[in-house]
C-alpha cells in the first residue's frame, strides 16, 4: 500500500476524532411541531435553575432559566419529557397534548436509586451487599492537588491517604485501604475504566465520573489472588443523551510550604553552638569579641571615609546572618489549573471531551535562565486530553472508544551528582539548606579578592553548596507520556438469544514513556576564610573540577494490554425475582521499565445475584485467577465470596415509618488472595546465573550469581474476610452506615527467622514460606445530612471515621531472652509499631536536673550507648539489670501505618453563594523522628525552634519551659529513638475551604454563557498536631524530603 | 455490517480465551541448576571464582573511605566522628553500638567491609561445597583441578581466619555443606583451639598441592592465593589461639613457634623478603619528598612500599608482599591526608600514643613500655629514665625513621598541591599563593589551616597527619591513588614468628626476628640480655610502630587481653599534642586528650564484635544455648 495513502487515512482519522464533538453541534437543529413551556420548582416551591429537560428518544433538550422556566419545541405531542438534576429526583412525564408542564423536583434524599459502581459493573445501591465507599468526584475536584490520590485523602471511610512530599509531580500519597493486614505489599489494586493501571495520580478530576472502593470480600473475590488489599475503581466521564454541555474551569493557586524553619540569626546560632559545646565539657567555640564582631559588623570602620560603602559591603558580607531557607526557598509559588470539557450525545453517539493543562512552579529560588545560560528552576507541566465515545453501531450492538492521554514535562536542577536520582537531590537540597549555618559566608564571591566575582563557594562542611547544587550543575529535564485506550463492544443478545443477556468484549491497550534529557557541569568551588582578628576575608580553591555543560539523555517506554471478555445476564421472574449473572475472562500482559521479563496475570471472574422482592438479597462473587510467582500446580486458585442483605424498613414493622426511613443489614464473608510480595518474581525457580566480574584468569572471569532460592510449594497469601454492615436512614435526611470487619491474613510470604545465617546462604535468598498469620479489624462509620432548611440556604454536612488495628499473629521471630524487657518485636504487636526508649519522668521532666541527681542515677546504672550528661533524658531500666541497652527498648506509641482516618464536609448554600469546609485527619501513627532535620547534632550545629528552649540548669533553676534535652554536638545517647523523638504524628488539618458565587445568569446570557461561577479556596491552611518541633509536616511521609504545600486560589467555572 | 461486527466480537473473544497455556511460566531467562554448574568445566571454575568474592578490600575502604580498625584501636582519631557522628567512628567513640545494630557490622557493606558474619558465612559455604564436589566435577584439565581445589582450601581457612578474629570462637566447624533441612538444633561451638586446627588443616591440604604456587608470577593470574596465604594464615591463626584471650588457660605457645618458624622458612626459601631498597629515588629520596628531617634512605623504603602497588613477576621488585587486595584505596590525599589540602577531609589523625611508641634514633624507647603513663588520660607520660635523646620541648627530633615515613608533625613538610593562599596568621608560610609548592605542616592550636581543632572536617584533632600511604605528593595537580592495601606482608610474618619465639622462650631466635625488621627501618639492633617480659614488651611495641595503621593492632590489643579485662587502658582516652606556639616562634608542647569526653568502646564486649542480634536469638532457640559474646 502507498504509505502516503495510509499517512493521509490516518491523518482523516484524526482529523474526524478532533472534530468530530463540533460537528455534533450542527446535529441539534430540528423542525417543530409542538411547543412546550413550564416551571421547574423544588418541594418549597422555589424555583431551581439549569434543571435538564429532555424528549425521551430525540436530541432535543433545553435547561431552565434563572427562575426555572424552560421552553421548547418537539416533534410529536405522544413523547416523554425527562426533568433531571443532580442530586434531584429525575421526572418523566408524558406530554399528552399539554403545552405547560409544571413539576416539582424531590431532593433525591433517599438515595435509593443511586448506581454504585462495582467490580467489572454498576449496582443500584440498595442492592448493594458488601462494603463499598465512593466519593462525590464535585468534593474531589476542590482540592488543587496535581495528584488525585493525595486529592482523596479523607473522602473514603476505610481508605488512608498520607502524603509523600509536596514536591511538583511527586506530591501523591501512600494509600492503605483498611490499613495493612501484611507485612508484604498492602497497595490496593486500582483499577481505571475497568483496567488495573498505575497513572491513577495524574488523572484530572474533571474526567472522573466516580471513585468507588471495594473494601470486603464479597467486592474483591473478583479480583482473587490480586484482590486481598481492596480495590479502587475509577471510572472516567461519558456523554449522555441531551446537547452538548461545554464547562470550562480555570484556577490560579499560590503554593507554600506548610511548615517551615524559624529563622535563627547568626547570633542566637552562635549562642546555641556555644551552649551545646559547652554542655559537651569544651571551651564556647565562638568568643564573646567573634560575636560582638557578628552583632556589629561595621565597628571599627570609618563612615566618612572614601571607600566606607565597599568595606560596609564586606563587612556584612564577612559577618553575615544569613536567612539561607528564605534566600533557597521561595515562599509563594504559583500553580495554574485549566480545564475545558464537552460532553452531550444523540441516540447514535454520545461523547465526553476533556482537556486539561497544570502548570506547576515549584519553590527552589533558582538564578534566571538569562544568568544561568540554562534553566534549572523547579516546574511541572502536565497538559491531558481524554475522548471517550460511545457509539451504537446497531440497536443491539453497541461500541465504546475511550482514548486518555497525558505529557508531563517536569523541570529541575541538574542529578547528576546525586547519580540521577532526582529524589535523593531533592531531598538534599532541603536538607542542605536547612543545616546551613546562618554565618555562612557566600553563596558567591565578592570581587576585589583575586578571584573573579560571582563563583561558588562551598561552605566547606556540607557534603555540597546548595546554592551550588541548585544552580550551577546544570539542569534536568523529564518528560513522561502517557496513554490509556480501550474499545469495547457490547452486544445485547436479548432479542436474538434470551432475554437479559449480552456479551461484552474489551481490548485496551497502554502504553507509557520516559524521557530526561540532563546538561551537567561542574564548577571551581572556593571557600572563604575569615580571619577574625585582622578582619581579613581571603578565597582558597576547594576543588578544581571544572567542566563545561554536557548534555545527556535517556528513555525507556512501556506498554500494558488487557483484553476482557464477558457474559451478562439480568431477569426478573414473576415480578419478585431478580437474577443476575456475569462471568468474566480476562488477559493482562505488561512490561516494566526495568529489564524485566512481561508479566502475566489471566483469570476468570463470576457474579450471581439474586434479589427476592427488592427486599432480601443474596450474592455470590468468585473468582478464578493464576500468577506467576508459583509452580504450575500451585498457581491457580479459586476465590469465593458469599454475601447477603436484608432492607428492613421494607418489613411491615417498618413500613412508612417516619423516624427510621431506611434501615438495612448487610453480612459479608469470603477468600481473598495477594501474590504481591516485593520485586522477587517466579518465587518456585531458583535464581542461578552466569555472571561476570571474576578473576579473568579462571573461567574467562565468570563467576556464578546465586539468588533467592526457589521453593515449589509456595503460594499467595489467604486473606479470609468478614464484614457486617447497617446502613440507617433517620427522617429521610440523614444517612448513617456501620461497618465492621475482621481479616485473618495467613499464608504471608515471609523470610523464615529459625535458618540461622551461618548455614551460609544469605537469609534473603533462603527461600520464603506461606507462615506469617495477621489478625486485622475495624470499623467505619460513614454519616450524610442534607436539608434544605431555609428557602435559600441549604445544608449538607457528610463525614466518615475509620479506625482500624493490627495485629501480627505469628512472624516466625526468633524469641530474644529472657534479658529482654520484650521478646518479641512483631509477634503480638502491630505492623510498624515503634520501638525505643522509655523516659522516666517520675521527677517531673524526665530530665537529669542536677549533677547529684546524674551521679545517683550513675552510682548504679550504666547505658551501653554513652554515659548522660545534665540535661539528658533519664531512660527507665525496664528489665531491672541496672544497664540501659537494647534489652529495655519498649513499644511506644503507634505504628507508622495510621489506626484512624477521618474527614468531614460541611456544604451550605445560600441564594447565590456557595461554601464549603473539608477538615481532614489521621490518628494513632506515630514515627521515630531521628534524621538531621530534627535533632541539633549535624554539621555545625543545626537548630530550629524548639533548641532555643533546650534544657539549661539556668532555664531549670528559673522554672522556664524545657522542650528538648541539652543540646550536644554530638548525635548518640538522647537521640535514640524514645518517647520524645518518637512522636505521635495524629493531626487534624483544614484540608479545604472554598466559598463561591454563580454570577445572575442574565448578565451573561449574551455572551452564551449559562453558568458563571467565581470562587476563592484554601488548602491545608491550617493543622493542628502534636510534634514537638513546629517546623515539620507531620503528615510527610519523607520527613527529609520536599515539604507538603498549603494553597491558596481563586479561579472560575463556566458552562456553556 | 451486523456479521462483520459478530466476527470482530468473537475473534477478540478468541483472542483473550486463546493462548493461555504457558502464559504464566517463566520466560528463558539464563537460570542454571547445581548440577549444570558442576558439569561444566568453564561453571565449576566460575564457582571458584564466586569462592573469591568474599576477600575484603581492607585498607581506607572501611565506610565511608577510613582505615576503620586504625581509627577504632589506640592508633589515631576519626576527625569525621564530630564531623559525622552517625559514621561509623563517631558511633562507636559515641558507644552507639548493640548487637542488633551494630556501626562495624551495619554500616552499608563497602569494599566487603562490614555485615561479617553473613559474609564470611556465605563465602564458606560456597567453598565448602566446591570442596565437596570438585572431585566429581567436570574439569578438563586435571591440573586445575587440584589448584582450584587447594584455592578453595585457602579461602575457606581465610574466611572462618576473619570470622574468628572478628567474632572470636562462637563458629561450628562447617566441613560438609549444610542443607536447608538441616536439624540445626546440633550446631556446637568450636573451641577457638579447634577452629584454629581446622584453619590449619585447610591450609595444609593447600601446602600439599604441587599446582598451588608459592607465588603469582603474571598479572593476568593476579589476585590468586597461594601457598604463600596458607603459610601465613596457618602460623597466623596459631598464634592467636596461644594468646591470653583465646587459649583457654592452655599453653599452645610452642605448637605456634613452631608453626611460624616453618612457615616463616617455607616462605623465605620461596622467595619472600622484606622490601630493602629504593625503586624510585626521583620521588622518595628527592629533596621534594621530605622523608625525614635529613633525608633518610629508610624512611623513604617505607614509604615507597607502602605507596606503591605490588608487581606480579617471577622476581618482584616486591617480594615483601604476600597476598595485596584487589582494588585500591582512591586518592588518599583527597580523602585521608591532610584535610585542608584539598578541602576534603583529613580522616585519621595517629595518636599521641602512637607517636609516643617510635623510639628515638639510638633504639630507646621514649616511656617507659610497661607503664607509658601515670595517668588515665595519657596526659602524664612516664619516661624511660635511660632515653637520653628524646626532648619533650623538641618531641620530633632523633626518631625512629618510620616515624617519618609515617606521620606528618608540627613543623614537618610537604611539597604538593595547596588549594589556598596563605594567610598571615599561618605565620611559617605566608605569603603563598594557591599552588604546587612546599608547605610547613603546622600543627599549633591556631594556625588557621593545619592547626590542631575539634570541629573541622578537614581539622587535625591530635596534632598529626597520617602519612604513611600518602605519596609525598599527591595532590589535585597529580592525583596519584593510594597503593593496595597489603593483606600478608612477610613483615608481619617475622613479627608474628618473634612474638610466638619469645612467649615460647625462645628468646634469641626472637630477638633475631624483630632485629631484621629494625635493621630494615635503620633502627639498631634490640639491646643483649633483654628478659622474656622485657622482649615481650619491645615485641608489642616493634608490631606497633612497624605495622601502625595496618591493622594488626586492633586485633592485638585485643587478644593480648585477658579474659574478662577490658581495652580502658588503651581504647578509652586518646591523646593529642595540644602544640601552643609563642611570638619568639617557639612551640609549648602540652599533652591532652582529642576530646573531655572519654571514648565508649573500651568495655569488654568491644573486644568481640557480637553476633547480629537475630542469628543470636535464632541459635538460642534452635540450640537451647547462649552464642551471644559477653555484653551484648
Amino acid at each position: 500500500m502507498n504509505p502516503n495513502k495510509l499517512l493521509m487515512q490516518k491523518m482523516k482519522i484524526k482529523q474526524v476524532l478532533t472534530v468530530f464533538p463540533f460537528m455534533l453541534m450542527l446535529l441539534f437543529s430540528h423542525n417543530a411541531f409542538s411547543q412546550i413551556k413550564g416551571k421547574v420548582t423544588d418541594v418549597n416551591g422555589a424555583p431551581i435553575p439549569g434543571v435538564s429537560v429532555v424528549v425521551q428518544g430525540t436530541t432535543i433538550g433545553t435547561l431552565t432559566d434563572i427562575n426555572g422556566n424552560y421552553s421548547l419545541t418537539t416533534d410529536s405531542e405522544s413523547r416523554i419529557l425527562t426533568f433531571s438534576f443532580i442530586g434531584m429526583k429525575s421526572i418523566s412525564v408524558t406530554i399528552a397534548g399539554r403545552t405547560e408542564i409544571n413539576v416539582t423536583l424531590e431532593t433525591e434524599e433517599q438515595m435509593i436509586d443511586e448506581v454504585v459502581v462495582i467490580g467489572y459493573g454498576t449496582q443500584r445501591k440498595e442492592s448493594v451487599t458488601g462494603a463499598i465507599a465512593s466519593t462525590s468526584i464535585v468534593e474531589v475536584k476542590r482540592s488543587t492537588s496535581a495528584n488525585l490520590s493525595t486529592a482523596i485523602a479523607g473522602r473514603i471511610s476505610g481508605l488512608t491517604a498520607l502524603q509523600t512530599g509536596g514536591r511538583p509531580g511527586f506530591d501523591y500519597s501512600t494509600l492503605y485501604l483498611r490499613g495493612a493486614a501484611t507485612t508484604n505489599e498492602t497497595d490496593p489494586l486500582i483499577l481505571i475504566d475497568g483496567v488495573a493501571r498505575e497513572n491513577m495520580n495524574t488523572l484530572d478530576p474533571a474526567e472522573i465520573e466516580t471513585i468507588s472502593v471495594l473494601k470486603d470480600a464479597s467486592a474483591t473475590a473478583l479480583f482473587g489472588v490480586q484482590g486481598a488489599n481492596g480495590v479502587i475503581l475509577i471510572n472516567t466521564k461519558r456523554g449522555a443523551l441531551g446537547k452538548m454541555r461545554l464547562t470550562v474551569d480555570a484556577k490560579r493557586s499560590y503554593q507554600s510550604f506548610t511548615r517551615e524553619p524559624e529563622r535563627i540569626h547568626s547570633l542566637e546560632y552562635m549562642r546555641l553552638r556555644n551552649e551545646a559545646v559547652v554542655n559537651d565539657g569544651q571551651e564556647p567555640v565562638f568568643t564573646e569579641e567573634v560575636m560582638a564582631k557578628y552583632a556589629n559588623p561595621l565597628a571599627g570602620l570609618d563612615p566618612n571615609a572614601a571607600d566606607y560603602e565597599e568595606q560596609k559591603a564586606i563587612r556584612l558580607y564577612m559577618y553575615c546572618d544569613h536567612d539561607w531557607y528564605r534566600e533557597l526557598i521561595k515562599q509563594f509559588v504559583p500553580l495554574t489549573r485549566m480545564n475545558i470539557n464537552a460532553s452531550g450525545g444523540t441516540e447514535k453517539l454520545s461523547y465526553f471531551v476533556n482537556a486539561s493543562f497544570i502548570d506547576q512552579k515549584g519553590n527552589l529560588n533558582t538564578e534566571p535562565k538569562s544568568y544561568l545560560g540554562y534553566d534549572p528552576s523547579v516546574w511541572m507541566k502536565r497538559y491531558s486530553l481524554r475522548t471517550n465515545l460511545d457509539f451504537k453501531l446497531t440497536s443491539s450492538l453497541k461500541s465504546f472508544l475511550n482514548i486518555g492521554t497525558y505529557i508531563e514535562q517536569a523541570n529541575m536542577p541538574s542529578a547528576t551528582i546525586y547519580g540521577n536520582d532526582d529524589f535523593w537531590a531533592f531531598q538534599d537540597y532541603i536538607y542542605q539548606t536547612i543545616s546551613m549555618t546562618p554565618i555562612t559566608i557566600g553563596p558567591v564571591t565578592l570581587p576585589g579578592f583575586g578571584v573573579e566575582p560571582g563563583r561558588v563557594i562551598d561552605s566547606g562542611y556540607l557534603w555540597h553548596s546548595p546554592y551550588e547544587m541548585m544552580n550551577r550543575t546544570g539542569s534536568r529535564e523529564e518528560l513522561k507520556g502517557n496513554l490509556n485506550s480501550s474499545f469495547g463492544l457490547e452486544w445485547d443478545l436479548s432479542n436474538s438469544v434470551t432475554k437479559g443477556l449480552s456479551v461484552k468484549a474489551m481490548l485496551s491497550f497502554d502504553s507509557h514513556s520516559y524521557k530526561s534529557w540532563q546538561g551537567s557541569k561542574a564548577e571551581i568551588l572556593y571557600l572563604a576564610d575569615l580571619d577574625y582578628e585582622n578582619d581579613q576575608l581571603s578565597y582558597s580553591i576547594f576543588r578544581f573540577k571544572e567542566t563545561t555543560l554536557s548534555l545527556a539523555s535517556s528513555s525507556m517506554s512501556r506498554y500494558k494490554l488487557n483484553s476482557q471478555v464477558s457474559i451478562n445476564y439480568k431477569n426478573t421472574f414473576g415480578q419478585k425475582h431478580d437474577l443476575t449473572g456475569m462471568l468474566l475472562a480476562q488477559r493482562d500482559n505488561w512490561d516494566t521499565y526495568s529489564n524485566d521479563i512481561p508479566f502475566n496475570v489471566i483469570g476468570v471472574a463470576g457474579r450471581f445475584t439474586y434479589a427476592y422482592d427488592q427486599k432480601y438479597f443474596a450474592e455470590v462473587n468468585i473468582g478464578y485467577n493464576g500468577s506467576e510467582q508459583f509452580a504450575p500446580s500451585k498457581r491457580y486458585g479459586f476465590f469465593p465470596a458469599v454475601s447477603a442483605s436484608w432492607v428492613v424498613s421494607k418489613e411491615n414493622f417498618l413500613k412508612n415509618n417516619s423516624i427510621i426511613t431506611n434501615l438495612k443489614l448487610r453480612a459479608s464473608y469470603g477468600v481473598v488472595g495477594n501474590d504481591k510480595m516485593g520485586s522477587a518474581r517466579f518465587l518456585y525457580q531458583d535464581k542461578i546465573t552466569v555472571g561476570s566480574g571474576g578473576l579473568g584468569s579462571i573461567s574467562q572471569g565468570q563467576r556464578i550469581n546465586l539468588g533467592l532460592l526457589g521453593n515449589p510449594n509456595l503460594g499467595w497469601e489467604v486473606a479470609k474476610k468478614q464484614n457486617y454492615g447497617v446502613d440507617i436512614q433517620l427522617i429521610k435526611s440523614i444517612n448513617i452506615s456501620f461497618d465492621y470487619y475482621f481479616e485473618h491474613r495467613s499464608n504471608i510470604l515471609i523470610t523464615r527467622g529459625n535458618t540461622p545465617a551461618l548455614q551460609g546462604i544469605p537469609l534473603s535468598n533462603v527461600p520464603k514460606g506461606n507462615l506469617g498469620i495477621v489478625d486485622n479489624e475495624g470499623l467505619e462509620i460513614e454519616l450524610k445530612y442534607n436539608k434544605m432548611l431555609f428557602k435559600d440556604l441549604s445544608l449538607s454536612v457528610s463525614g466518615n471515621f475509620g479506625y482500624n488495628h493490627n495485629i501480627q499473629v505469628y512472624a516466625d521471630e526468633p524469641m530474644s531472652d529472657e534479658t529482654y524487657a520484650y521478646v518479641y518485636r512483631k509477634t503480638g504487636y502491630s505492623i510498624g509499631q515503634q520501638w525505643g526508649f522509655r523516659i522516666d519522668y517520675s521527677n517531673g521532666n524526665g530530665y537529669f536536673n542536677s549533677q547529684e541527681e546524674l551521679d545517683r542515677w550513675l552510682e548504679t546504672k550504666t547505658c551501653s550507648f554513652g554515659t548522660p550528661r545534665v540535661g539528658d533524658f533519664i531512660y527507665k531500666d525496664l528489665n531491672g539489670d541496672n544497664v540501659i541497652d537494647d534489652r529495655d527498648e519498649a513499644p511506644i506509641k503507634y505504628s507508622s501505618i495510621p489506626g484512624i482516618t477521618y474527614g468531614l464536609t460541611l456544604d451550605a448554600s445560600y441564594k447565590s453563594f456557595d461554601f464549603s469546609v473539608f477538615i481532614q485527619g489521621i490518628g494513632r501513627y506515630s514515627g521515630y523522628y531521628w534524621r538531621d532535620v530534627v535533632t541539633e547534632t549535624p554539621y555545625r550545629g543545626t537548630y530550629f525552634g524548639y533548641h532555643k528552649t533546650a534544657w539549661t540548669a539556668e532555664r531549670y533553676a528559673k522554672g522556664e519551659k524545657i522542650t528538648y534535652p541539652a543540646l550536644s554536638q554530638y548525635f548518640g545517647y538522647n537521640h535514640k529513638p524514645n518517647d520524645f523523638f518518637i512522636m505521635n504524628r495524629a493531626f487534624t488539618r483544614l484540608k479545604n475551604i472554598e466559598l463561591g458565587y454563580t454570577l445572575p445568569e442574565g448578565a451573561l446570557k449574551k455572551l452564551g454563557i449559562q453558568n458563571l461561577r467565581v470562587f476563592v479556596s484554601g488548602q491545608n491552611l491550617f493543622t493542628w498536631d502534636h510534634l514537638r518541633m513546629d517546623h515539620l509536616d507531620p503528615e510527610n511521609t519523607d520527613m527529609v524530603g520536599y515539604p507538603i504545600q498549603k494553597t491558596q486560589s481563586f479561579g472560575f467555572n463556566v458552562t456553556f | 455490517m451486523k456479521n462483520i461486527l459478530r466476527y470482530i466480537a468473537l475473534v477478540i473473544l478468541i483472542l483473550t480465551l486463546s493462548n493461555c497455556e504457558g502464559v504464566l511460566d517463566e520466560k528463558p531467562d539464563g537460570n542454571i541448576t547445581m548440577d549444570e554448574i558442576f558439569s561444566d568445566n568453564n561453571k565449576v571454575g566460575a564457582w571458584l571464582n564466586s569462592c573469591y568474592t568474599y576477600i575484603p578490600i581492607k585498607g581506607n575502604r572501611y565506610y565511608f573511605w577510613i582505615f576503620g580498625p586504625a581509627a577504632w584501636s589506640d592508633e589515631g582519631w576519626d576527625a569525621d566522628a564530630e564531623y559525622n557522628p552517625t559514621m561509623m567512628s563517631g558511633r562507636l567513640y559515641n558507644g552507639v553500638a548493640s548487637a542488633s545494630d551494630h556501626p562495624i557490622l551495619d554500616n552499608p557493606l563497602d569494599a566487603g567491609n562490614g555485615d561479617y558474619w553473613n559474609r564470611y558465612w556465605a563465602g564458606i559455604r560456597l567453598c565448602t561445597i566446591f570442596l565437596d564436589r570438585i572431585d566429581d566435577a567436570t574439569v578438563d584439565n586435571p591440573a586445575d583441578r587440584k589448584r582450584w581445589k587447594a584455592e578453595a582450601h585457602v579461602l575457606r581457612a581465610w574466611y572462618y581466619m576473619e570470622l574468628l578474629m572478628w567474632f572470636g570462637d562462637v563458629l561450628p566447624i562447617e566441613r560438609e555443606p549444610y542443607s536447608l533441612d538441616e536439624d540445626f538444633s546440633k550446631l556446637k561451638r568450636a573451641s577457638y583451639y579447634e577452629v584454629v586446627k581446622f584453619i590449619q588443616e585447610d591450609c595444609n591440604a593447600a601446602l600439599a598441592t604441587n599446582e598451588l604456587p608459592w607465588r603469582i608470577t603474571t598479572s593476568a593470574e593476579g589476585y590468586r592465593v597461594t601457598k604463600a596465604c596458607a603459610a601465613t594464615i596457618r602460623q597466623k591463626m596459631m598464634l592467636y589461639a596461644a594468646s591470653p584471650l583465646n587459649n583457654d588457660g592452655e599453653n599452645h605457645w610452642e605448637e605456634a613457634y613452631q608453626i611460624s618458624k616453618e612457615s616463616l622458612e617455607l616462605l623465605k626459601s620461596n622467595g619472600y623478603e622484606l622490601y630493602n631498597s629504593v625503586s624510585y629515588p626521583n620521588i622518595y629520596l628527592s629533596d621534594d619528598a621530605f622523608l625525614g628531617p635529613d633525608k633518610n634512605i629508610h624512611s623513604a623504603i617505607l614509604n615507597e612500599y607502602f605507596c606503591t602497588t605490588p608487581d606480579f613477576a617471577a622476581s618482584p621488585r616486591d617480594k615483601e608482599t604476600i597476598f595485596h587486595t584487589n582494588a585500591g584505596q582512591d586518592y588518599i590525599y583527597y580523602r585521608n591526608g591532610i584535610g585542608v589540602q584539598s578541602g576534603f577531609r583529613t580522616s585519621l589523625c595517629p595518636s599521641q600514643e602512637l607517636v609516643d611508641a617510635y623510639e628515638t634514633i639510638d633504639g630507646q624507647p621514649i616511656l617507659d613500655l610497661s607503664n607509658p603513663y601515670l595517668d588515665e588520660q595519657h596526659t602524664l607520660p612516664n619516661y624511660n629514665p635511660d632515653n637520653t635523646l628524646y626532648d619533650p620541648d623538641n618531641p620530633y627530633e632523633n626518631r625512629d625513621p618510620r616515624f617519618y615515613a609515617s606521620i606528618y608533625y608540627n613543623g614537618s613538610k610537604r611539597k604538593a598541591f595547596w588549594s589556598f593562599d596563605e594567610l598571615p596568621a599561618s605565620v611559617e608560610n605566608y605569603p603563598a599563593p594557591a599552588g604546587y609548592r612546599t608547605r610547613i605542616i603546622a600543627t599549633w592550636v591556631g594556625e588557621p589551616k593545619t592547626g590542631t581543632e575539634n570541629q573541622k572536617r578537614t581539622g587535625c584533632r591530635t596534632g598529626y597527619y597520617g602519612r604513611k600511604f600518602l605519596h609525598p605528593n599527591s595532590g589535585s595537580n597529580m592525583p596519584i591513588a593510594g597503593s593496595r592495601y597489603k593483606y600478608f606482608r612477610l613483615g608481619e610474618v617475622i613479627l608474628d614468628f618473634a612474638e610466638a619465639a619469645c612467649e615460647a622462650g625462645h628468646l634469641s631466635e626472637s630477638v633475631e626476628a624483630v632485629n631484621e625488621i629494625r635493621r630494615r627501618a635503620g633502627m639498631p639492633d634490640l639491646p643483649d640480655g633483654l628478659t622474656q617480659d622485657e622482649l615481650r614488651l619491645r615485641v608489642r611495641n616493634e608490631r606497633r610502630v612497624e605495622l601502625a595503621f595496618e591493622e594488626p593492632r586492633y586485633f592485638d590489643l585485643r587478644r593480648w587481653t585477658k579474659p574478662g579485662d577490658d581495652l580502658s587502658s588503651t581504647h578509652k582516652w586518646i591523646g593529642a599534642m595540644e602544640i601552643t606556639r609563642n611570638s619568639d616562634g617557639t612551640y609549648n608542647y602540652k599533652r591532652r586528650p582529642v576530646r573531655p569526653v572519654e571514648r565508649a568502646c573500651y568495655t569488654e564486649k568491644y573486644i568481640w564484635l557480637p553476633i547480629p542480634h537475630a542469628e543470636a536469638n535464632r541459635l538460642r532457640t534452635l540450640t537451647g544455648e547462649d552464642w551471644q559474646n559477653p555484653g551484648w
